[in-house]
């Protein structure tokens, strides 16, 4: 708890001297980054940047602990991502995501970026004999002792999810196994999740036949996330599903495979997990529900029994990011 | 970010043409547990004489005979008409379509009759017949097992007995004052389940009404079974009886009135 309260004291700190210092870095930004921070970025301009990182008054740190980098590359440099910006500081590297495109607020992110790995870099080795002699550096600001905090992976707005599925047939018991793959579109608390899924042959009993049964479902969903942010973040989808079943009697004198379509909704909630730069890891539980499934039919009976009205499902699988 | 309509149009494409390529909600056809069927419809009796084991036999021809006919169908076009000539001191006579042996140990044996007229009974009238071996390749060791017949009751009208050759006796039916019907299509479909131990069975329905349900018997030493749609009678009035015999049919489900045995 108490490290968490100086973490949370550090970053104030720092937060409260950039702002503070806004205006001196807005007068400074005449001044020269002397070849610490470079790129061609527009959003945030290297020169801001560097302005900002003097504001926290960390720039010879930050200078003399850089500088080991290897020669022709620059200790820092910002990049423009449009709706994201690209940090590096030494051999790290940053990238955030911000729509607004704040300039301002993008310089002091970066700053403080660049002042907390700095901070986390040991003095090079071959330092000068007048750097040896040279004042300490200015403290640090208290955040800059603590390691910065896990980069939020960067926001995507479509996501592959593909993974293995079982689905059970309530009323036909049988369960079989299969896979899914669909996108997921959207950013925020809403999204999109079109795809497909498929069961593998497996035996079930409709209505006391026998029969191997193999399904292709499609299904269009709205899905709700929360928690956004947070190691695992629950989801709830609703949505449509159509799906091709298929039949095949197993021991009927004349046995024959026949399909049939069917059409309802699904309903159902899952959550991601262990999240990472190329995405999460997911788990689903859902429930399709078709209110008119196909009828089963056997000569000389005719009609014996439904396919299943519901459907129950579970899948797991990988959320792999696309852009 | 909200989809646009495009992307709603691709994701709701694939969900549009599954239900366009397969009719949702529909049936699936998965087959058939009906092993043969006699529809008459090919104007012909092929259907019993192209069976293994089937046979057509007539007693007396002319006048008896089993033909084909339009006169009378249950569903189609043709049916096989019965017809003997079995009057007063003329003896047993028969048309008889027959299936011997190649049949499974326990089925169910279904088909339609229309009785074009009321008729006399004056000795027996048998109608529909299980018949065993007591060994099974030899065919001299036939014999008779279950007979179904048309009988007048107090009134007159045609009614149904069950002949068991076991006990040399007619079994009492469920049903009391069981009318068959004249000039209407009536169905009789039989499980028979063959066994010379107490695992032998025997249900009878007329029309989806049980009439006899007989469990835990022994009714064949051999397996071997014989299924007979036919016309036997003796002392008939008038001694001229037809018999229309439509939609025969061996099955391991229950045809029951509304079965199909043909798509």
């Amino acid at each position: 708890m108490r490290r968490v309260i100086a973490l949370c004291c550090g970053v104030a700190a720092a937060v409260m001297a950039l702002t503070s210092a806004g205006k001196r870095a807005a007068a400074a930004e005449a001044d020269d980054p002397r070849d610490i921070v470079e790129g061609t970025s527009a959003c945030p301009e290297p020169r801001a940047v560097w302005s900002a990182l003097r504001a926290l008054a960390v720039s010879d740190t930050v200078e003399r602990r850089l500088r080991g980098s290897p020669a022709g590359v620059p200790p820092v440099e910002v990049a423009d991502l449009g709706a994201a910006f690209r940090v590096r500081a030494g051999d790290r590297a940053r990238e955030y995501h911000d729509d607004s495109r704040d300039c301002d607020h993008r310089a002091k992110v970066a700053a403080l970026f660049v002042a907390l790995t700095a901070d986390s870099v040991e003095e090079p080795a071959h330092v000068t004999a007048s750097e040896e002699t040279a004042p300490p550096p200015a403290p640090v600001p208290a955040v800059a002792h603590r390691e910065p905090a896990p980069a939020a992976p960067p926001a995507r707005v479509a996501h592959l999810e593909v993974g293995a599925d079982a689905r059970f047939g309530v009323s036909a018991s049988t369960t079989a196994p299969g896979a899914l793959a669909r996108i997921c579109w959207g950013r925020g608390r809403f999204a999109l999740a079109a795809g497909a899924r498929g069961s593998a042959p497996a035996d079930a009993t409709i209505a006391g036949v026998r029969v191997r049964q193999w399904r292709l479902a499609a299904h269009l969903a709205v899905r709700a996330r929360f928690l956004e942010g947070r190691a695992v973040t629950p989801f709830l989808e609703l949505g449509a599903v159509a799906a091709l079943l298929s039949e095949s009697a197993r021991d009927l004198a004349v046995g024959r495979a026949g399909t049939a379509g069917e059409l309802g909704f699904v309903a159902g909630g899952g959550a991601g997990f262990l999240r990472r730069s190329w995405g999460s890891a997911f788990v689903l539980v859902e429930a399709e529900v078709d209110p008119d499934p196909p009828a089963l039919s056997v000569l000389p009976t005719g009609s014996v029994g439904r396919t299943p009205y519901v459907w129950l499902g579970a899948a797991a699988g990988l959320s792999l990011g696309l852009f | 970010m909200r989809p646009s309509s495009s992307t709603r149009a691709i994701a709701l494409g694939p969900l549009l043409a599954i239900c366009g390529t397969a009719a949702c909600g529909g049936s699936i056809e998965v087959g058939s547990d009906v092993l043969w069927t006699a529809r008459f419809e090919g104007g012909t009796l092929d259907e019993w004489t192209g069976a293994p084991g089937g046979a057509v036999s007539v007693s007396s021809a002319p006048p008896g005979s089993a033909e084909v006919s339009r006169d009378h169908a249950h569903e189609g076009q043709f049916a096989a008409k019965l017809f003997i000539d079995a009057g007063s001191g003329g003896g047993q006579q028969y048309a008889s379509l027959a299936r011997k042996g190649e049949l499974p140990a326990a089925a169910y044996y279904s088909a339609w009759y229309y009785l074009p007229q009321t008729v006399d009974v004056g000795a027996f009238w048998v109608i529909f017949k299980i018949r065993r071996r007591a060994v099974i390749d030899d065919p001299a060791s036939e014999g008779e097992l279950f007979d179904v017949d048309l009988v007048n009751d107090a009134n007159g009208e045609m009614t149904l007995q069950l002949y068991d050759h076991r006990i040399d006796a007619t079994v009492p039916l469920r049903a009391d004052q069981l009318v068959v019907p004249v000039g209407v299509w009536f169905q009789i479909e039989a499980y028979y389940r063959n066994a010379s131990d107490a695992t032998g069975a025997l249900t009878l329905w007329f029309n989806d009404q049980t009439i006899v349900d007989l469990e835990g018997i022994a009714t064949s030493p051999a397996a071997w079974v014989e299924w007979d749609v036919v016309s036997v009678g003796e002392n008939l009035t008038p001694s001229g009886a037809s018999l229309f015999v439509d939609d025969c049919a061996v099955s391991r489900r229950r045809v029951g009135p509304g079965g199909r045995i043909a798509e």
